[in-house]
Parts: structure tokens; sequence; C-alpha cells
């Protein structure tokens, strides 16, 4: 089988004579239409999960756009949201006998129960506009609710008054005075993973500058 | 061609003929070959594969029935899917370039989706949800081993094992685009679809 034939058929859109052999073989060979089909849906799969690459992330929806596809989509979310809940169920159960001991045992050894740590806040500077270029998108890995703190850059001098974030289109949070030398975001800590164009503006809505981000989420 | 010609059953049972002498073996080929020609023409980007599929078929079948001799016949159907995808090519999706990915999906549709599969899911035979639940499971590198060891372990062909899981999931994909039409309206969700 062979691992790239998704990728082979997607550049052979840009050779017709490729295109047509290629199309021949899949009217011909049912293993073959099926391998395709199955890494196709494999890329799916990948990009519902936010572990594609952002290039071929692109590549795969504008390929899913136009074969109108994207009803595909849905369900490997669906899939990939089960897969990481069944993931993290597993552990548990099997720690659950140790941990009920050891919550019964702090309760007897210690005057107040102790609340679960709290995630160490991850932070990074983003830098506006100029990385458009999807494999430079700077991306960042998270646990579930884990708090990134965003330092938005700024282009060259500091926006004066507010500043306004939008995600995708949609306002996230307050707006809050500009800081001097990058504006401080938090991301929403339930932000679900995938590539995300965050835009900075004041309250009025007048642009300051666009950021591109890839957010990742570990799997427990 | 005339496009008043309709298929009749002569013509129909000529096309079966020539893909297998045995008419159920016949009929399990014309069903491979369909699937085949839908997928060549989605992948092409067509607007209604299924029907460009039958469009093809219907075509072969009246070559057939005027007596030509075909001695490769997916030489044969590809010509007529290239005269197919030319006569449509004006009508086929064209997008401008994709400088974006579209906005994420919000919790609320995450839930609804992941509430669409286990509805679905609940209704299946066991055995054929835990075959589609295992051949997905893991990530990509994983997945082609534990492809193998589920064939092994199922005393199937890699092959084989791929069809069917293929088919499930292609009747997983239909169930829940069937829940989730319900909650949104049918315009709402043929703009999702096309991307438009």
């Amino acid at each position: 089988m062979n691992p790239d034939l998704f990728r082979q058929f997607m550049l052979s859109a840009a050779n017709p004579e490729q295109r047509d052999q290629l199309r021949e073989r899949l009217i011909a060979d049912q293993d073959l239409s099926d391998q395709l089909r199955d890494q196709e849906t494999d890329w799916i799969d990948a990009y519902a999960a936010g572990t594609l690459p952002p290039a071929d992330a692109r590549a795969l929806y504008q390929h899913l756009q136009q074969t109108g596809q994207l009803h595909r989509i849905p369900t490997a979310a669906a899939l990939a949201k089960r897969k990481s809940q069944s993931a993290s169920v597993f552990p548990y159960a099997l720690g659950l006998a140790a941990t009920l001991l050891l919550v019964f045992t702090a309760v007897f050894h210690q005057p107040r129960s102790k609340a679960p740590e709290p995630l160490p806040q991850i932070t990074l500077a983003l830098v506006p506009g100029a990385l458009r270029d999807a494999s430079a998108t700077q991306s960042v890995t998270a646990k579930n609710n884990q708090p990134i703190l965003l330092q938005l850059q700024y282009q060259d001098t500091a926006p004066q008054g507010e500043c306004h974030v939008e995600i995708a289109g949609q306002p996230f949070g307050e707006d809050a005075p500009c800081g001097l030398d990058f504006h401080p975001y938090t991301l929403p800590p339930d932000l679900a993973p995938g590539r995300y164009t965050l835009k900075l503006t004041t309250p009025k809505g007048e642009l300051i500058h666009t950021y591109q981000l890839t957010l990742k989420k570990e799997v427990p | 061609m005339s496009p008043q010609w309709a298929l009749s059953a002569e013509a129909f049972s000529g096309l079966l003929a020539a893909l297998h002498p045995d008419r159920d073996q016949a009929a399990l080929r014309y069903e491979d070959l369909r699937t085949r020609l839908v997928r060549v023409f989605l992948w092409e980007h067509a607007i209604d594969p299924e029907a460009l599929a039958d469009d093809a078929l219907t075509r072969l079948a009246r070559r057939l029935e005027e007596g030509e001799q075909i001695q490769n016949l997916p030489a044969f159907l590809n010509g007529i899917a290239r005269n197919l995808l030319k006569e449509e090519s004006n009508r086929r999706h064209r997008l401008e370039p994709l400088t974006d990915l579209p906005a994420p999906v919000s919790n609320h549709d995450i839930e609804r989706e992941h509430a669409a599969l286990e509805s679905c899911l609940a209704t299946w035979e066991p055995d054929k949800r835990q075959l589609l639940l295992a051949y997905y499971q893991g990530d990509q590198s994983a997945r082609i081993q534990g492809r193998q060891r589920l064939a092994a372990q199922l005393g199937l062909e890699l092959n084989a094992l791929r069809n069917r899981a293929l088919r499930l999931r292609d009747r997983l994909e239909a169930c829940i685009r069937k829940q989730l039409e319900r909650d949104i309206p049918p315009e709402s969700f043929t703009q999702f679809r096309r991307g438009q």
C-alpha cells in the first residue's frame, strides 16, 4: 500500500495526463479505490483531531470543499472526541480503588482536603501579520483547561486606549487597556483545537493586527 | 449520444453479462463498479457524482447493445467519464484558493456531534460497532499496525477489512448527517456542506 497515495492524488490535479491515468486505475481496481478512500478518511480524522500539519490541513479542507464532502468532518470530530474520552477513562478505572483509598486516608490524616494543583500557565509571544504562510504558523500544545496567555506583539508602536480581540471573527473576552510592549490576552480555556485567526482591533472595530495560531490539545 | 435514450431491461442485462457470466456475481461487480465511478466523479469535483456514475453506466450499456467490442473496460469507461466531465465542466465547483481555515466549531456543536455519534452507534450490532471503533483507533501511524493486528484477529485479508470498515464508516456518516440535519435548517446545512 502506498502511504502517500492521497497526497499524490491531490497533487495530480495539476497534471491532466497523470490524473487521467490515475482515474483509469481507480475505475479498474477496487483495492486502489478503497485505499484512496481510506487515506482520505484518515486525513479527515487527523484534521478533526488537530494533528494534521497546517499546510496539509488547508489542502485537505480545500479538497473537501471542492468535492462537497465537508459534511464528513463532524463524524471525524465526534470519533476524535470519543477516542480522547475513552483514553482517559481506562487509567481512571484502574486507579479508582487506589484513589478512593488515598482520599479516605487523606480525610483522616489531614485537617483540610487539598484542592487539585492548577495547571501551569503557558505564555506565548505571537508575531502579527506577516506569518500568513501556513507552514510558519505558530502553534501551542496545551492540556484541557490549561491557561494560555498570549502576548500579542505590535508591529511598531503600541496602540493607545483599549484593545479588543476576536477569534475567527467572534469577540472573546472583555476590552482591556492595550499593553505597552504587547497586548496580553488569555485564550478561552475551552477553545477547541484548530487553526485560528486572531484580530486585535480598537473597541470601534478598527483593525490593529491579525495573528495566526494553531492550538493543539494534549490527550490525557 | 441521444439524451432520449433510456436504459432498457435488455440493455442492462447485456451490461451485467459483460461484467460476469453469473448474474449474481455480475450484480456484485456492477455495484462495486458503480461505487468506484461515484468516487471518481466525486474526486473530480462533480456536482452530482451519483448521477454521473449512472450516466456513465447507461452509456456503456448502450454501446454494448450497439455491438461495440470492448477490449479494455476500465479504459473505455474512463473515456466515457472524461467526456461526461468535459460536458459538465462549467457546472463543477469553482472555488478561490483557500487562504484561511474556517471558524472553529463551538463546544455546543462538538457536544451535538458526539451525541449524534453515540445515538447512531447505539443502534448497531455490537460486532459492527467494535469493528468500526477498532479500525479507526489511534493516530495515523498507529493505525497501520492496529489494522494489521485486527485483520489477523478476524481472519481477514487487510483489503477485505478495509472494504468492510469503509462501508461501516459510510453508514455512520450518513446516520450522523441525518441526525444533525434534523437540528439544522436545510439551507444552512447546504451552505456548510458546500463550504460557500
